[in-house]
């Protein structure tokens, strides 16, 4: 990746150095987000960062996703895991979803896919909202040479975010109590970018409180790559969602 | 940076409002929510445009110092019309005097097939800025889908009026004017437009389309002269197929002029010709030399210029436009007479049966 500057080759270099493996890049015009870093398992020889070509700051998809990398390849291989779905979030959501309000016939038979929806979206935010946070403050710390690709990164995230508040299946909607993720990055990005715009739309929905209480989480953990799965259970007990995922020591095979 | 969002109305924190305020969807809760929003961004220095309906509250946010209507253009450019009104709406609101936005708002309304609403918002812009006059052209054209011609008519003329020099506006009052079947007044202005853009292919078409209307012989060349252009310029213009047709209706006109006691006699010596040619070569070779002639037909043949010369693999000689039109003609008689080949030498061709049967 000749394009990129030498402070994310850098970080690239990191991960490749902590893992022992090199890192391959693959273009994937098809992907949902900006870009993902498949860890080498399986045999694999080396881990691939797919990138959305022509969506915003590759520097910044490059080093935030080696920055979750780092964290996780710096621990013993006895202190890392995977995060796995129990299949009981799906429930829970739909309790979420459906409580304290009457449904028409449609809305009732639609609840459950979009509950699986809310479930899978849940579980993706948790694992990668609280540790992904440390990457954004590490980096915006120890780089600011890239401050400018975080800035526009941050902003594109924030602005795909938004969507959420008006997410509806129906009358379903994606409950309140987890619009407190985006919400705690919203205020995170305002803090690194020293805006205030970002957390408006969450206050103006009642949820920034939430998002204030999970800062507070993140905020009484500490900040090493070795606490990151505390961080996440102790977001998830905030949130209620400590049943709908399980810990599984990580194998490289498995 | 430029920020957009919704919120379903009941996911609004109520206790962000005034109590008097609280009642979803109430006039006073509207006015609490915009207020609520345009003050949280200003203290971060933004500005907002906020639209309540009905299910939800819409929110764009752009710089202090941007200015409303460049926030919301990109989305006019983007086609998300019905998404812009609302905010056009909003900036109406609280810009009442500006007929920029009030000219953007008619377009869109115009677009989106509400025409009532387009001319109310574009008269409104002409009385504030009577020198608008692309808020004329607005009108005009949306009296024209109402298929109100004079009330079109009036508002083209006003905007040649403010504004005589804007290609466009002479084009729109051509073009009207053609439409009105009044072709001859409909050039001058036709030629104003083609001169202020000359590279147009609405206004070459336009021009061509009313001077061909009007139907004096040298108008008439000029207009074919026009319709190729639109070909040979403009390939990709869906103006194209319209031009090939008209080129073929003034070919065919010009061959009708040329008959004599309702004959053309150069036509009905091609075809005794040709049916001599086909009794000699038989019916395969007959077949073959009428799709070689029909092959190149399809790139056009200049059926009005003796002087241009085509040649057939299948055939020895110089041929005439006219002269392959004629062959093919006799040709498709023996092999499927109701094919229409844009041309009717029916009564020419009955002349050389009889002169062929009789040599």
């Amino acid at each position: 990746m000749k394009n990129l500057r030498p402070e994310t080759l850098g970080i690239v270099q990191r991960v490749e150095a902590l893992s022992g493996c090199p890192v391959e890049f693959k273009p994937d015009s098809s992907l949902s987000v900006q870009a993902t870093l498949q860890k080498a398992r399986h045999g694999a020889a080396a881990h691939v960062l797919r990138y959305k070509p022509g969506s915003g700051p590759l520097d910044y998809w490059v080093a935030y996703q080696c920055g979750l990398a780092m964290r996780f390849y710096a621990l013993p291989p006895d202190r890392r895991f995977d995060f796995l779905d129990t299949g009981e979030g799906t429930d829970q959501a739909l309790t979420l979803l459906t409580g304290g309000q009457s449904l028409d016939d449609s809305d009732l038979e639609r609840a459950p896919m979009f509950a699986r929806q809310i479930e899978q979206w849940a579980l993706m935010s948790l694992l990668s909202y609280p540790v992904g946070m440390r990457v954004d403050q590490w980096l915006h710390a120890e780089y600011p040479a890239l401050r400018a690709m975080q800035r526009d990164g941050l902003e594109f995230v924030q602005q795909e975010n938004l969507r959420l508040l008006s997410l509806a299946m129906g009358r379903l909607t994606v409950p309140v109590p987890l619009l407190g993720m985006p919400a705690a990055y919203a205020l995170l990005a305002d803090d690194l970018l020293a805006t205030g715009i970002h957390a408006i739309p969450y206050r103006a929905a009642g949820v920034v409180g939430m998002g204030e209480t999970l800062r507070q989480v993140s905020a009484a953990t500490p900040t090493g790559p070795e606490h990151d799965r505390a961080l996440i259970d102790a977001w998830a007990q905030a949130l209620g969602l400590s049943s709908w995922f399980q810990w599984r020591p990580y194998s490289i095979l498995s | 940076m430029i920020s957009e969002f919704k919120i379903p109305l009941h996911r609004f924190d109520l206790n962000l409002l005034p109590a008097d305020a609280r009642q979803i969807g109430s006039e006073p809760f509207k006015m609490a929510v915009t207020m609520h929003f345009a003050a949280e961004y200003a203290a971060s220095g933004q500005s907002a445009i906020v639209t309540v309906d009905d299910k939800e509250i819409g929110v764009m946010t752009f710089p202090r110092n941007a200015d409303a209507l460049d926030m919301i253009m990109p989305m006019l450019k983007e086609g998300k019309l019905s998404e812009a009104v609302p905010y056009l709406e909003a900036l109406n609101k609280s810009e009442p005097g500006n007929a920029a936005v009030l000219y953007n708002l008619g377009l869109c309304y115009s677009e989106l097939g509400q025409y009532d609403e387009a001319i109310i918002r574009l008269k409104r812009a002409v009385q504030l800025d009577p020198g608008h006059a692309h808020a004329w052209v607005g009108i005009g054209n949306a009296y024209h889908r109402m298929r109100k011609p004079e009330q079109a008519l009036e508002a083209f003329g006003q905007a040649v009026r403010v504004n005589p020099k804007d290609g466009h506006t002479q084009r729109n009052m051509g073009g009207m004017l053609v439409a009105m079947k009044r072709p001859a007044e409909g050039v001058p202005h036709l030629r104003q437009a083609l001169a202020l853009l000359p590279d147009d292919p609405h206004s070459i078409y336009g021009l061509a389309l009313a001077l061909s209307d009007v139907g004096k012989d040298e108008d008439e060349a000029e207009a074919d002269a026009l319709f190729q252009r639109v070909i040979t310029e403009h390939p990709t213009s869906p103006m194209v197929e319209q031009a090939e047709k008209a080129r073929t209706r003034l070919a065919h006109k010009r061959l009708a002029e040329g008959a004599v006691g309702g004959l053309r006699l150069d036509v009905v010596a091609y075809l005794t010709d040709a049916l001599k040619t086909f009794d000699k070569v038989g019916p395969a070779k007959m077949r073959t030399i009428a799709v070689e002639v029909a092959m190149l037909g399809q790139s056009g043949l200049d059926i009005n210029d003796p002087a241009q010369k085509y040649h057939l693999k299948n055939l020895p000689g110089d041929f005439s436009g006219l002269h392959l039109l004629s062959i093919m003609y006799a040709a498709f008689q023996k092999i499927d007479p109701s094919a229409d080949l844009g041309a009717d030498f029916s009564a020419e061709y009955a002349v050389a049966i009889k002169a062929a049967a009789g040599r």
